[in-house]
């Protein structure tokens, strides 16, 4: 889809969403939400719900949050150029980074005078309107791509790389916050509980990955030899998928327990009816069908003429499966893989029901609390970091693609 | 030289409800192209396939150089047979040299003389080293793969050599053309090749020997010439056509008939607007006369001098000849 620059593109309905909807909610929903202590805002019982509008006149420097709307909205509603999508960008992102970087200002002013209570979580009308810039500055992105020189991926990146960097500083080094939610990301991250979760985390689901990956691969390999075993295998895989977590953890819970009853000495090594060996099991097993599907379905897709060509030439078995079986299906195999390991690090949050730990440790506690703070403290790094994985696999399946297979089929027969 | 490379004892292939290849007696000398032909389903992938053991014989044995086939591990004798496949099945992920360089990496030869071998095989089939070694398949035309495919059976110097209708899926001109380099290339290796195809025209072209199978059964087992002249039944007859005197000038060379002689008043003074190369035949001789209006034609050698000239009699004649053979049988 590649326009000439000059082109008239249409408008960009994205781009406009995001305008009215940061407009909209600047002006009618609740941007601060505040309490007397932190207790009565858990019980959800909000003393008092501020809008921005109330808020400008205590802190007017806060009205530059609604100029890029304004902005965006305008350039958005005209047919305008792809070299808009800069115009669109720019308003998104210093949208994003004014909201970001204001609301603690926001809060802190707002306490100083008298209009907020002690306690500050941000309302509704500020989530949205880090959506909505969002929104415009992805419209921006997305416009600027159908022009053929800009390679503008990375520009998505800065804001959010300045936002990152700030939101750093504010949790490891700025004062205590005014914000009730970065106040108990403070505390947490300066005690190192959260460094310490977001490791079990990431040690729980990389560990039942690499167990799905063995054996999903094996299976995958034994069942291209054996349809029976394929289709058994992709069955039973398939059905523990269909198990919802809760259950399967506490299914796993008797057995563990049981062989540690049977063998006291296992307990030395943390196995046991509660704790991390039962929720690697579990995950491991909820990884296995997207590998065991990959793999099969990758080997089977490899030309029969291929097959038949490598055996003519005198491989052996082993030689067909390393030589040419593996490294064509390749990419597909480690597209299964991608999905397990994304799938994996978002149900370990559901580990630390039987014991296992992890980020699932926080939103527990924020559900048990009624913490949106704490949930949020869990559920923040565990999306983080399931993004972080997901690239990373993606760019790591990009290049081990070998390079003649990414050449789409060529030219005649 | 005095036995057989290659030796169909008895053999017969069953299938659950099928006979694919039905007591099967041949035997496959040196240095010859036999091509095997007939119907679809008649059983040539199957034999040609039992020679390097991926499909085994339901009874009866393959000698090959008088040891029968299954003496030693599949895969030791399939690294001695080259196999040019139907749909040529070249590995995708890897480059035109590593496709070439495979069966001496499985026989672990050093990197060097892989190189070394796979630059010299390029330039036999026809493909700038230079410029192939290091694409990948599926950069390269139908007919180059085709190339590779055969660069690739060539590659470990085996002594025998399978083609499954290596040149099927190809485009008329290409395909005569690849037909053309297969035997100047037979010519430097001097292959046992074992060809399967569904064109007689290509099998008359190519073979020193044709099998001729019609539903498992092997019907005439002979010379171009005389499956020709000596069908065995109304089936090879019906096989090989009507046009039978233009397939025969296709199988005498144009060396054998020319005259030398330099361009001169003896010979048309605009001979070059339609001449022959010396390595075509007789058929390709009459088309260039036709296009003459039945004048003298000349005959060129690879760097276009005149090596000589079909006279218009002479060609004639050679006509006269089979056609009162035709008539007569
Ligand atoms: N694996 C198999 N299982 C069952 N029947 C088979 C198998 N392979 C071949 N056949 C049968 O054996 C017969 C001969 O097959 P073959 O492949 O040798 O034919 P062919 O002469 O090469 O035909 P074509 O010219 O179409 O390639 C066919 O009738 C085919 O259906
Ligand atoms: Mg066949």
């Amino acid at each position: 889809m590649i326009s000439r620059p000059d082109a008239r593109e249409p408008r960009s309905q994205l781009a406009i969403v995001g305008a009215a909807a940061t407009l909209g909610a600047a002006a009618g929903l609740p941007w601060i939400q505040s309490a007397p202590n932190p207790l009565a805002l858990g019980s959800r019982f909000l003393v008092r719900n501020a809008n921005l509008l109330s808020l400008i006149r205590d802190w007017p420097f806060a009205a530059l949050i609604i100029v890029p709307a304004v902005v965006a909205l305008i350039v958005a509603c005209r047919r305008s150029p792809a070299r808009a999508g800069w115009g669109l960008w720019t308003a998104g992102s210093l949208g994003l980074l004014a909201v970001w970087a204001t609301s603690e200002s926001i809060i802190a002013a707002g306490q100083a005078s008298g209009t907020l209570a002690r306690v500050a979580l941000w309302g509704s009308g500020l989530w949205i309107a880090l959506i909505g810039y969002g929104l415009i500055a992805y419209a921006g992105v997305l416009r600027l791509r159908r022009s053929p020189a800009a390679n503008s991926q990375w520009l998505l990146l800065l804001p959010i790389v300045a936002i990152a960097a700030h939101a750093a500083w504010l949790i490891f080094y700025s004062e205590p916050a005014g914000n009730w939610l970065l106040q108990v990301f403070q505390q947490e991250a300066r005690t190192g509980g959260i460094q310490r979760r977001i490791g079990e985390h990431l040690w729980l689901s990389a560990i039942s990955t690499a167990l799905s990956i063995l054996i999903g691969i094996a299976l995958g390999i034994w069942g291209y030899h054996r349809e029976r075993v394929a289709r058994a295998s992709l069955y039973v895989a398939g059905v523990i998928l269909t198990l919802p977590s809760l259950a399967l953890f506490g299914m796993l819970m008797e057995p563990f327990s049981a062989l540690a009853r049977a063998f006291p000495v296992l307990r030395d090594y943390g196995i046991g009816g509660l704790g991390p060996a039962p929720a690697i099991t579990g995950l491991t097993l909820y990884g296995l069908l997207p590998v065991i599907r990959n793999t099969y379905t990758g080997l089977k897709g490899v030309s029969a003429a291929q097959v038949d060509a490598a055996r003519g030439m005198g491989m052996t078995g082993r030689q067909l499966m390393f030589l040419v079986l593996i490294p064509h299906a390749l990419p597909v195999i480690l597209a299964g893989i991608r999905q397990t390991a994304v799938m994996l690090t978002g149900i370990a949050a559901l580990a630390q029901l039987i014991g296992g730990g992890g980020l699932g440790y926080y939103i527990l506690m924020g559900i048990n609390r009624a913490s949106i703070a704490h949930i949020l403290l869990g559920a923040v790094p565990a999306v983080l970091v399931a993004v972080a994985v997901d690239l990373a696999l993606d760019w790591l399946g990009r290049r081990l693609t070998p390079k003649g297979l990414r050449l789409s089929k060529g030219v005649s027969a | 030289m005095s036995q057989p490379i290659i030796v169909f004892d008895g053999v017969t292939k069953t299938y659950a409800a099928k006979t694919a290849v039905d007591n099967l007696n041949l035997e496959i000398n040196h240095g010859q192209t036999c091509v095997f032909i007939g119907p679809s389903g008649c059983g040539k992938t199957t034999s040609l396939r039992m020679i390097n053991r991926l499909v085994e014989p339901t009874s009866g044995r393959i000698l090959i150089d008088g040891k029968p086939n299954d003496s030693a591990r599949p895969e030791e004798l399939r690294r001695q047979i080259g196999y040019v496949i139907q749909g040529v099945g070249l590995f995708d992920h890897l480059t035109v040299a590593q496709n070439v360089g495979i069966v001496p990496r499985l026989l672990g030869w050093p990197k060097q003389r892989i190189d070394e071998r796979v630059d010299e095989l390029l330039t036999l089939v026809g493909l700038d080293p230079a410029v192939n070694r290091n694409k990948f398949p599926r950069q390269l035309s139908g007919g180059e793969q085709q190339r590779v495919g055969v660069a690739r059976a060539l590659a470990a110097d085996p002594p025998i050599l399978l083609m499954d209708e290596p040149f099927g899926a190809l485009d008329p001109i290409t395909r005569e053309r690849l037909q053309d380099e297969l035997i100047r290339i037979q010519q430097v290796v001097k292959k046992t090749i074992v060809f399967v195809t569904h064109d007689i025209h290509e099998a008359i072209k190519l073979a020193d020997r044709i099998a001729i199978m019609r539903n498992g059964r092997l019907v005439q087992y002979d010379t171009p010439e005389a499956i020709l002249w000596r069908p065995a039944d109304e089936f090879v007859q019906e096989f090989v056509g009507t046009d039978r005197v233009l397939k025969a000038l296709g199988l005498i060379p144009v060396w054998s008939v020319m005259e030398p002689g330099e361009p001169g008043p003896k010979w048309p003074g605009d001979w070059t607007a339609s001449t022959v190369p010396v390595a075509a035949t007789l058929r390709d001789a009459l088309s260039a006369a036709i296009a003459n209006g039945m004048r003298d034609t000349a005959v060129v050698d690879e760097r276009g001098a005149v090596a000589g000239w079909i006279r218009r009699e002479r060609l004639l004649t050679v006509l006269e000849d089979l056609q009162s053979r035709e008539v007569a049988s």
